[in-house]
């Protein structure tokens, strides 16, 4: 053995672990072999695709609520949309129902679609001839239309017609809450609105504010369905 | 002591006698690697422990010596501790074998160990405590036999040149004591 060999035995061999700490690490290690230390290790468990479903499960469930929660009815819609849906609603080709004659076969037909009881077409609307009805929805609220021809000429056109629009008044905001007509015109449009008997009337054209002037004017006056009747009769 | 044949050879065991034994082997080989007592014991308690956790018994000494290791280095990189080799000692290459006879060194040898970095102290402790070959050495540290050799005989190189040097500087204080003590004799012969 070499002197070297020697001298690095002899250190290391002077070096030792004292007996209680070789004891205790000694317990301590029986302890841990037979799981009694306190800790665990724990096996990786397997991906579950169970979980991996449910989450996505979970994930779309969200995004439909979601897109429930902002797609959803939150009660009266601001009534500067009625307007502009109007215009869209004629621009998109739409589909009609061709209306009676009958003013009162009109509004049966309105309020069998929902329309509030108390509706009443204008008295100047009467004795025009009737062209179509359809119901307008505008952000999940109903606008009951019916439609009339203000000239009989022939080769008349969508400028020659104007649209009655019922609307229950709860069902918007901002509307005009007198019985007067107040007038608005938007892209060419011709609208006037009035509320009465918590009924929100809309009367709409496509062509200049004076195109709907006589038929608000018996409105203004507050004349009644019957008395325009006698006039027309 | 117990020869090294024995412990690389052991069958598992649970006799107390034996785990006594590798606990001291493995408190011996964790204080070459960190030179310092109580990381040692630290060491060496969380090894035995992981391994009593994992496996029930310590299979042999190699595994025992392989984990300690193993958690040396996990414990230098948490410590971001990183040890670097030296550019002015001269690399050894080509080393056929470590020679047979090697001289004492000078000096307190914990003293000299202390200046060395862990993996030289791991090959001075494997070569010339534990008594293994460059051989089974490299089979343990992953390391080729060549880079064993070179280490061995570099450590080795470094030890004898720190003795030497501790040797010169302890001549160097006698002479400097006597020049003093000379000194101060002769001011007291004048008075």
């Amino acid at each position: 053995m070499s002197d070297l060999r020697r001298q690095v035995r002899d250190h290391y061999d002077a070096q030792s672990l004292a007996p209680e700490k070789v004891a205790m690490i000694l317990g301590l290690g029986r302890d841990a072999a037979s799981g009694n230390d306190g800790k665990v290790t724990e096996i990786p468990k397997r991906k579950s695709w169970g979980g991996i479903l449910s989450a996505i499960a979970a994930v779309l469930l969200l995004s439909f609520a979601g897109i429930w929660w902002f797609q959803r009815d939150v009660g009266p819609v601001s009534y500067t949309l009625l307007a502009p849906r109007v215009i869209e609603f004629f621009g998109s080709d739409p589909e009609l129902v061709p209306a009676p004659q009958d003013k009162n076969e009109v509004k049966a037909w309105l309020l069998s679609k929902g329309a509030p009881a108390k509706l009443e077409i204008p008295a100047s609307l009467l004795p025009l001839e009737s062209a179509a009805c359809q119901v307008v929805d505008v952000k999940g609220e109903k606008a009951y239309m019916s439609c009339y021809w203000t000239d009989d000429k022939p080769g008349r056109g969508i400028h020659e017609l104007v649209h009655l629009l019922v609307s229950r008044a709860d069902d918007f905001h901002d509307q005009p809450k007198s019985e007067k007509p107040v007038i608005r015109e938007l892209n060419g449009w011709s609208f006037a609105s009035w509320t009465k008997d918590e009924i929100l009337y809309t009367l709409a054209t496509a062509a200049p504010p004076e195109k709907l002037s006589p038929l608000i004017s018996a409105v203004e006056r507050g004349e009644s369905p019957l008395m325009i009747s006698m006039i027309v009769e | 002591m117990r020869d090294r044949h024995t412990y690389l050879e052991a069958s598992p065991t649970t006799a107390d006698s034996t785990d006594a034994e590798y606990l001291q082997a493995g408190f011996r080989f964790a204080l070459s690697l960190t030179h310092h007592r109580e990381e040692a014991e630290d060491l060496v308690q969380e090894t035995w422990l992981n391994l009593s956790r994992r496996y029930g018994c310590i299979e042999s000494l190699p595994v025992l010596f392989t984990s300690i290791r193993n958690l040396f280095i996990d414990q230098c990189r948490h410590k971001k501790l990183a040890y670097f080799e030296s550019l002015d000692q001269p690399d050894v290459h080509d080393v056929a074998s470590v020679p047979a006879d090697e001289p004492c060194l000078k000096g307190e040898l914990g003293k000299l160990l202390a200046k060395l970095n862990p993996g030289e102290r791991e090959v001075i402790f494997l070569h010339y405590y534990m008594g293994h070959t460059a051989e089974e050495i490299s089979r343990m540290t992953g390391q080729p036999r060549g880079t064993v050799l070179s280490l061995l005989h570099r450590s080795v190189a470094k030890l004898r040149k720190l003795s030497d040097d501790g040797g010169d500087s302890f001549r160097c204080n006698q002479i400097l004591v006597f020049f003093v003590v000379l000194m101060t004799l002769a001011r007291t012969s004048r008075t």
